[in-house]
């Protein structure tokens, strides 16, 4: 057989050179799983306000961890459930009650909670009517009116006009209103308030801080009518399925922030101080909203 | 003042000018601002249609799905548009949407065009468009220019259940535009005109001048030809108006040429005619003198008178004989028989004058270029050139200059006969030779008029000059047939 090599010549050659073969992908393959990025899930309405906040914390993160870190966007709290659920994601930030959602179905678990700069830390709903509506009072005054929600997922964008209206004893806000819309973001809820489009909006005291800091006048068109009672901050989850210790890094990492000046700087970027251990007995009260909620 | 504004070239002319230019300038921007302003109307119309177009595309996917937030979106950015630094940029200034019940379903500005509000009750304006709104869709939109409105629209079905979409521009933006442009337009005309008519005026003027001033010359031409008119502006250019000041010093020498000719042919026949008289009535004159100076005669020859008697003969003949001279010397006879004059009568006359001279001291030359002899009688010859040095001789002072010169050419005698006396005044020179024209001590005046006539009788020429520091009288005598 005069067009074969030496290694090809016989069958133990044959063997060998299979086994080499297959090393080399299965090594590979092991780099390859280290080299992957981690994904995190973020809500887009962050994009909007700093566009340029995210490509700076992908660094900082990919540098403390020593690995690359990706955000991964979606618009509604719906498609980041349908991301997590498809495990298209190791990490995300989750508003309070998508998370409440996924936890019950264990599909996440609670990695760290975001300390807001409020001095209370707390997390709460505030209604809002347009500055220069000074009658209305209450909820009661708004029937019939238009009213404008963030996302029917978020907690203080939606979940807690329900639980009010059902304590007023109207279970369909659809019915209680005259008209109500989604506007995808509590900044967007604050922009159609104050625009005149709605005569009313839920939105979440994180937002309107930092809408206070980024758009001042934004925020002086519109009034507090009423605020809800606090619930836990939305935190950072771990998507069930990742290995504990990819968790425990970015754990260790994000706790870490607040001590060195960069990750102070970006942290006041987007208006926190730092995070904490995720404490799940600040999410408890979200119970009753769930049972609101029925299964969407 | 009023009249000569309005008819005269020196006013005209540069008014023309100017009006001219204004007019030109007038219509020219007058035409520009008509067509711009239309084009601002293109302008809207089309910033209207790309809006549209721009709104559709996220406008009518929310409205589908019932998307409030991503309709007004939709809408909401064109009201952040404006540029600060350019405030007359067209955009629009509402933009609603509303059903087929014309009722708003989102607009642009919520606070004062809310959901729900019925257009009829948003403004007046919008209540005025409700009928004019399109019934049916179309790939154009459909424009509202209602007047006395403060804007106007621009409107387009957007769906198949009626809801259409309704967009306004303010019609300051064209009122801002357009006065931008008038404005500037007007500053820029005014600034040309400002640098165009001065120019203007001053070429009419330019033009004009030299015409009024020929046509002032012309008429005080016309009233007396011999007036003196001060000399006129020397002029650079060859152009036709140069050539009409030509023209018109050609004519005003020509004019005066005439009249000098004129009065002299008139003072001629003047003198002519007194001639006549003279020689008529000194012809009548000699017949009875010779008559009486024969009848003298015969008394002294015959006579046996004493001697009183003889001494008042001698006086009578003696009168007589003066008579006798005088009509001789105003009777010329024009074909005198004689001898030929000659080199020798020259001299003749050189000595004859030479003792006259000498008794002021006047230095007398003569010089000739004679022949022997031409053909020319030599008693009027003689008698001319005597008459003229005793004028002379008269005329210098106390050692003083007279000279005679004397040519014979081929046809003409000419004389010249020169003193250095004091000049004869320019208002005494026309009628020189007019008899009496100057009365001496010795003389009758009549010198000069004689050799006028003489001259005149010869057919000859004399005139009076002044060469240098001599007044001198030149005459020239044809030369004829020998008689």
């Amino acid at each position: 057989m005069p067009m074969r090599g030496p290694i090809l010549s016989d069958w133990s050659g044959r063997v060998l050179l299979l086994l080499c073969l297959m090393v080399f992908p299965l090594a590979s393959l092991a780099d390859w799983h280290e080299d992957r990025p981690l994904r995190i899930g973020v809500n887009a309405s962050v994009l909007k306000q700093h566009p340029e906040v995210l490509p700076e914390w992908e660094r900082y993160l990919s540098a403390r961890l020593k690995r690359p870190v990706a955000f991964v966007h979606r618009d509604t709290y719906r498609e980041m459930m349908d991301v997590i659920k498809q495990q298209e994601v190791e990490f995300a930030w989750l508003s309070t009650f998508p998370y409440a959602y996924m936890a019950h179905r264990g599909r996440v678990k609670l990695l760290v909670t975001p300390v807001p700069r409020n001095k209370s830390g707390g997390y709460a709903a505030y209604l809002l009517v347009p500055s220069s509506d000074s009658q209305t009072r209450s909820i009661e005054d708004l029937r019939g009116r238009v009213f404008a929600f963030a996302d029917p997922y978020s907690l203080t964008g939606y979940q807690v006009m329900r639980l009010w209206l059902r304590q007023l004893g109207e279970p369909d806000p659809n019915r209680f209103f005259r008209k109500t819309f989604f506007t995808r973001s509590h900044h967007n809820t604050i922009t159609a308030v104050a625009s005149g489009l709605a005569d009313g909006g839920m939105v979440d005291s994180y937002a309107w801080d930092r809408a206070i800091d980024s758009a001042p006048g934004l925020a002086a068109e519109v009034r507090i009518v009423t605020r809800s009672v606090e619930y836990g901050f939305p935190p950072v989850v771990t998507v069930s399925g990742v290995a504990a210790r990819y968790a425990a890094a970015m754990r260790d990492v994000l706790l870490a922030m607040d001590k060195d000046d960069e990750g102070r700087r970006l942290l006041q970027g987007v208006g926190l101080i730092g995070f904490t251990i995720g404490d799940p007995r600040r999410y408890k009260n979200l119970s009753q909203l769930l049972d609101a909620a029925g299964n969407p | 003042m009023m009249p000569q504004f309005t008819s005269s070239l020196r006013y005209r002319l540069p008014l023309w000018g100017v009006l001219l230019i204004a007019v030109t300038t007038l219509a020219i921007s007058l035409a520009l601002m008509a067509d711009i302003r239309g084009r601002v109307r293109d302008n809207i119309a089309a910033n209207a249609m790309v809006v549209v177009k721009s709104v559709e595309a996220r406008l009518l996917p929310a409205l589908a799905n019932d998307d409030v937030w991503m309709a007004y979106q939709s809408l909401a950015w064109l009201m952040e548009i404006s540029h600060p630094g350019r405030p007359a940029t067209i955009h629009p200034h509402n933009l609603l949407v509303v059903d087929e019940n014309r009722r708003i379903v989102v607009s642009a500005r919520p606070k004062q065009f809310p959901m729900f509000m019925a257009l009829q009750d948003a403004t007046s304006e919008y209540a005025r468009i409700v009928p004019l709104l399109p019934k049916k869709s179309s790939l154009w939109l459909t424009e509202i220019d209602l007047p006395d409105t403060e804007y106007f629209y621009f409107a387009r079905r957007i769906g198949p259940d009626g809801s259409t979409l309704i967009v306004s521009y303010p019609r300051q933006v064209i009122a801002e535009r357009f006065s931008a442009i008038v404005g500037r337009s007007v500053v820029t005309g005014g600034l040309v005109l400002l640098l165009l008519l001065p120019f203007s005026w001053y070429w009419g003027r330019k033009i004009s001048l030299p015409l009024v001033d020929i046509a002032e010359r012309i008429r005080a031409l016309a009233g007396d030809p011999l007036s003196k008119v001060s000399a006129a502006a020397d002029r650079h250019q060859q152009d036709e108006v140069a050539q009409l000041y030509d023209a018109y010093m050609w004519m005003q020498t020509e004019l005066e040429g005439k009249k000098l000719l004129q009065d002299q042919v008139v003072r001629a026949e003047r003198l002519a005619a007194v001639g006549q008289l003279a020689a008529g009535v000194a012809h009548e004159i000699n017949n009875p003198l010779s008559g009486m100076l024969t009848a003298i005669d015969t008394l002294k020859e015959y006579g046996q008178g004493d001697f009183r008697t003889m001494k008042t003969i001698g006086l009578l003949e003696r009168g007589l004989v003066q008579i006798k001279e005088i009509v001789g010397a105003i009777l010329v006879q024009a074909n005198v028989k004689g001898r030929l004059l000659g080199r020798d009568d020259i001299e003749d006359i050189r000595v004859l004058i030479k003792l006259q001279a000498d008794k002021k001291q006047v230095n007398f030359v003569v010089t000739h270029e004679m022949p022997a002899s031409v053909p020319i009688a030599a008693t009027v010859a003689r008698q001319v050139m005597i008459n003229l040095l005793l004028n002379a001789l008269q005329a210098a002072p106390e050692q003083g200059r007279v000279t005679l010169h004397v040519v014979a050419g081929d046809a003409l005698l000419e004389i010249l006969v020169c003193n250095n006396g004091e000049p004869i005044p320019p208002e005494r020179l026309p009628g020189i030779f007019e008899p009496f024209a100057s009365k001496s001590r010795t003389g009758l005046g009549l010198g000069l008029w004689v050799t006028y006539q003489i001259v005149s009788q010869l057919q000859g020429r004399i005139q009076v000059e002044r060469q240098a520091e001599l007044t001198c009288f030149s005459v020239n005598l044809p030369l004829g047939a020998p008689p």
